[in-house]
């Protein structure tokens, strides 16, 4: 019997058991709403006593006032009995604004960050599951850190970004900071905030058979808020460029030409040499209040050319069902 | 930046409940201890909030509530497996997986409850040896063996078939 299979029953009994708590925050509540008169020490006992009996009487009618936190976790693979993890801390004005997974089932990483994905501060959570022969420990060149009792190490990247890395059991966790200073603090105290979750998988109903599937697909919930949420599917295009599926809830922001797609109108727009963060190629087309947008990224900007083909026969066979909620879009821990 | 009891409260109670129903293996008790911990918290929360961290002391109160509750025997903690059957109903589910998560459960309730509280730390609250060895007042060796025992009297719980299928 392996361990960390032991060890992950052993979490899965624990959050079953602790589901079983009961929903009394309201009255908790209330005893929180006693006056607290310090003349009143002298009868503390009674009034305490007095206030537990009221207080456990009606539990059982009661709602409770805060609703239980989303659970809805970073999630490894498509399987069941998953290890799942979610921080409980996070550093002031960090909200969660992205979910992803490796279609494989690598992979499954959040990203929080406190303006937007492509700017600010950001940190990067993932959990990896190891491949037979993957390093399970410290590689011995990096400085060792323990966290949470698990053998880990930090990578001083560049002064603007940095690492955390251990090891539990059959995965591997990484915690990378981007724009944080002085990371190390910050991200030693979100490794040890993670705390264990019922798995709830992250699926998408989002899928195009034209769409190669490679070793670095990956799909993912985004966005600011619950009710601006977008579901995407990547993947990598004839090793020269990515290619980006996106089920929005608003129109993109740009101006294109009138293209035929899906029996309609679409609208494309290719730019020869695009800025940044900026895609080389994008086609969208109205879903009916969601639009759909296939976009290409080159790895060498300057030889983008032309994907308008390949970009319409994926956006032709894309098969889209309802944005799932993500009710922990824009949320703190 | 200090933080008002009610608004604890508000943020911790659902957690703390979670948290005490691990330890318990019982919601009822469970409730009773954080209430208890929580009134006990209030009456000196002017205290409790220029701790670094009111959040890890009142954590703290709800283990130590488990430990002396036992010790004081006012209610029994550990259960008769009637009871564990009526929290976590063996018909929810039928899987394999779920067999031998309510064999681990009916093996944790049975545990001796600094081991228990041990693993509930460990495995549950995700805390380290050295954490863990500061809310239970020992040293992280005696941290360390508690769970190490906890973890062998689990594993022999586990019937020939269970161990296999793991």
């Amino acid at each position: 019997m392996r361990t960390d299979d032991f060890e992950n029953l052993l979490r899965e009994a624990l959050e079953h058991q602790a589901a079983q708590a009961p929903s009394g925050v309201r009255v908790l509540a209330r005893a929180t709403r006693r006056p607290r008169r310090r003349w009143w020490l002298p009868v503390g006992i009674t009034v305490a006593a007095a206030l537990v009996t009221v207080a456990l009487l009606p539990t059982g009618e009661m709602r409770p006032t805060v609703e239980p936190a989303a659970t809805v976790g970073v999630t490894v693979t498509a399987e069941p009995q998953r290890l799942t993890w979610e921080p409980t801390w996070m550093p002031p004005n960090m909200v969660e604004r992205d979910r992803s997974a490796a279609t494989n089932g690598s992979w499954a990483a959040s990203t929080w960050a406190n303006v937007s994905l492509t700017s600010g501060q950001k940190i990067v959570f993932m959990v990896n599951r190891l491949k037979p022969g993957e390093p399970t420990g410290p590689d011995g060149f990096r400085e060792k850190v323990e966290v949470s009792g698990y053998a880990g190490q930090w990578h001083e990247n560049d002064s603007k970004t940095n690492m955390l890395v251990w090891w539990v059991g059959s995965s591997r966790l990484t915690l990378t900071s981007y724009s944080i200073s002085p990371a190390r603090p910050v991200l030693l105290r979100v490794a040890e905030s993670l705390r264990y979750v019922p798995e709830q998988p992250l699926k998408i109903p989002l899928s195009s058979p034209e769409l190669p599937t490679t070793a670095e697909s990956k799909f993912g919930i985004t966005g600011d808020s619950p009710g601006k949420a977008t579901m995407y599917t990547e993947s990598i295009l004839d090793g020269e460029g990515t290619v980006r599926v996106e089920v929005r809830p608003d129109e993109p922001d740009f101006s294109g030409a009138k293209v035929p797609l899906r029996g309609g109108d679409g609208r494309w727009r290719v730019t020869s040499s695009p800025r940044g963060a900026e895609p080389n190629e994008v086609l969208w087309f109205d879903l009916g209040g969601r639009w759909l947008t296939v976009t290409y990224y080159a790895y060498d900007r300057t030889k983008s050319g032309q994907h308008l083909a390949a970009l319409t026969r994926i956006a032709e066979s894309v098969t889209a069902g309802p944005t799932p909620s993500a009710p922990w879009l824009g949320k703190t821990p | 930046m200090l933080i008002s009891f009610e608004q604890y409260v508000r943020d911790n109670a659902r957690d703390l409940l979670r948290y005490a129903t691990a330890l318990t293996c019982d919601p009822h008790p469970a409730q009773d201890i954080v209430q208890s911990v929580l009134l006990r918290a209030g009456q000196k929360w002017a205290g409790i909030e220029q701790l670094a961290s009111p959040a890890a002391y009142v954590h703290r109160m709800v283990t130590n509530e488990f430990l002396s509750w036992r010790r004081r025997a006012v209610r029994t903690v550990s259960l008769p497996h009637g009871v564990i059957d009526a929290v976590v109903p063996p018909s929810a589910d039928e899987t394999d997986s779920v067999d031998q998560r309510q064999l681990v459960f009916e093996g944790i309730a049975r545990l001796p409850r600094k081991q228990r509280a041990a693993v509930v730390l460990r495995y549950y609250a995700n805390k380290s040896f050295a954490e863990i060895a500061g809310e239970l007042a020992c040293s992280e060796a005696t941290a360390r063996s508690h769970i190490s025992r906890a973890l062998a009297a689990l594993r022999s719980d586990l019937p020939a078939r269970a161990k296999e299928a793991l």
